[in-house]
């Protein structure tokens, strides 16, 4: 081991340190401070008397919602990682995870360090982020092997089924069986196109871009009824109007998902959904409600599915300024509601 | 007439125990590609008969292609919740464990399919599967040629 002086070393540490180190006594005066506390705390906004007791910054400890003293630190021995406020140069009053510890029982001297939360919620932000990402990827992935399960089960099965009928075409000299098969293989190539046709619309209906929002969803509203059997009770009074395409993409996935999200857990067979455009004193708004009287759940408590379905709801309105409003309570039903501006029509 | 197919599928589901049974329409290989739930024991939701079936997707369309038996103990341990949405019947009738049998007509072609299944996780043995089959060939595969040539002489 190098021969390097503790006391230098701990020194040094305490006055580099990013974080606020003070040590105060029984009373709550501070007895030393670092430089990082005297650069947070500053003494230039109060009187003396208020900068050298640990109170005069302190606003509290943040146990659950508004600060509070009633258990304050000074009065144990130990307390680790606490929220705490403190009233920082500029008069703000930001959080901090602390640590308290009493060093020198004798003299009743205790250490106080403490980090800026901010900090520590940038982390969490960040691993939160690597989490939805890995999440996105992975629902992505899903995407990909159901169209990819689509395509090899359903069309390039088919078609090696009609192929394989068509070559036999030229062996078959019988014209009345030559028919049959011809047939046969119309019929294969009919049911393929329909096929195709009813993987492409769920992908993204063509309609959507030809002839907007409200055909787009009477189609989709027809095609759960039949996939799931599920009844939708739509009210529009849309009459074919356009408008920027965003904005008709964002109103046709949010109440896609919606709907979607009914199907599968609200365990209701019947589905409301509304969408009417609205003038406001600053322009037009579309505003839509997804409404279910099924099961419904407790708002906040872990997602059935992946939870990527709000997410993307929410994300998908903020990009085009809107607002969306989910409620719903067990035993009720779930109500999913929204407005967006949309500035103008198209005509 | 129709009571008598019925009639067997409520033998079926008390003889072997099942908590539901389910019968399609008759599948056509001309015309449309599209048919239905006809019968469906045990729900006790309407939703089955809203639902068009299409011979490609879902439980009927894994059961056509292949034109074998299809019998699952454990659907959770086959299917994540995502991939069984896949299969409306067994997700919204909330179908543990079943089996699924294609009922052929004369001319060796699947004419439609019975699913029977639990709300539960359900042991099949190989006698009972057997003995099942045996079941739907004699009686339903009969009774729904009899229903078959019924329509065909109207």
């Amino acid at each position: 081991m190098k021969t390097h002086d503790l006391t230098s070393l701990l020194e040094a540490m305490f006055h580099q340190s990013k974080e606020m180190i003070l040590f105060v006594d029984r009373h709550g005066e501070i007895v030393y401070m670092n430089a990082e506390a005297e650069k947070t705390l500053d003494l230039s906004d109060y009187d003396r008397n208020q900068f050298i007791n640990i109170c005069g910054h302190c606003m509290g400890m943040a146990a659950s919602g508004d600060p509070d003293c009633t258990t304050c630190f000074l009065m144990s021995k130990e307390k680790l990682t606490f929220q705490v406020y403190m009233r920082t140069r500029y008069g703000k009053r930001v959080t901090y995870i602390a640590n308290f510890q009493q060093i020198d029982p004798e003299n009743n001297i205790s250490v106080f360090t403490l980090n800026p939360l901010s900090e520590l919620m940038k982390q969490q932000e960040f691993e939160h982020q690597k989490l939805l990402t890995q999440r996105i990827i992975q629902a992505q992935e899903n995407e990909r092997k159901r169209i990819s399960r689509d395509l090899h089960d359903g069309v390039t099965q088919e078609l090696l089924n009609v192929l394989l009928e068509m070559r036999l075409f030229k062996y078959t000299k019988d014209r009345e069986e030559l028919d049959e098969k011809i047939e046969d293989s119309e019929e294969m190539l009919s049911h393929l196109l329909d096929y195709i046709r009813n993987i492409s619309v769920e992908l993204r209906p063509a309609s959507l871009d030809d002839l907007g929002v409200e055909a787009a969803l009477k189609t989709h509203f027809k095609w759960l009824q039949k996939q799931y059997g599920i009844l939708v009770d739509f009210n529009t009074n849309l009459n074919k109007k356009r408008y920027r395409p965003e904005i008709e993409t964002v109103i046709y996935r949010i109440i896609q998902e919606a709907a979607f999200n009914a199907v599968k857990y609200s365990g209701s067979d019947e589905i409301m959904v509304n969408l009417k455009e609205a003038g406001s004193y600053n322009g037009i708004e579309i505003h839509f409600e997804i409404e279910d009287e099924g099961a419904g759940f407790l708002m906040g408590a872990e997602p059935k599915g992946s939870g990527l379905g709000l997410f993307g709801m929410h994300e998908r309105i903020s990009s085009v300024d809107g607002e969306l409003n989910i409620d719903s309570e067990p035993g009720r039903g779930t109500k999913v509601e929204g407005y967006i501006p949309v500035g103008e029509r198209i005509v | 007439m129709n009571q008598s197919v019925k009639g067997v599928l409520q033998r079926l589901q008390k003889k072997h125990d099942f908590a539901i049974v389910a019968l399609t329409g008759m599948i056509n290989n001309r015309g449309n590609s599209t048919f239905k739930w006809k019968y469906v024991l045990g729900s006790d939701s309407q939703r089955w008969k809203r639902m068009e079936l299409r011979k490609g997707t879902g439980l009927p369309g894994v059961v056509l292609k292949t034109g074998k038996s299809l019998v699952v103990q454990d659907v959770s341990k086959i299917y994540n919740p995502e991939e069984l949405f896949r299969f409306p019947i067994l997700y919204f009738e909330n179908i543990q464990g079943f089996v699924a049998i294609p009922i052929w007509n004369n001319d060796e072609v699947v004419m439609g399919l019975v699913v029977l299944g639990d709300r539960a996780p359900r042991h099949i043995s190989e006698a009972e599967y057997e003995a099942l089959k045996a079941d739907v060939e004699k009686d339903l595969r009969i009774e729904l040629l009899k229903e078959l040539m019924l329509y065909e002489n109207t």
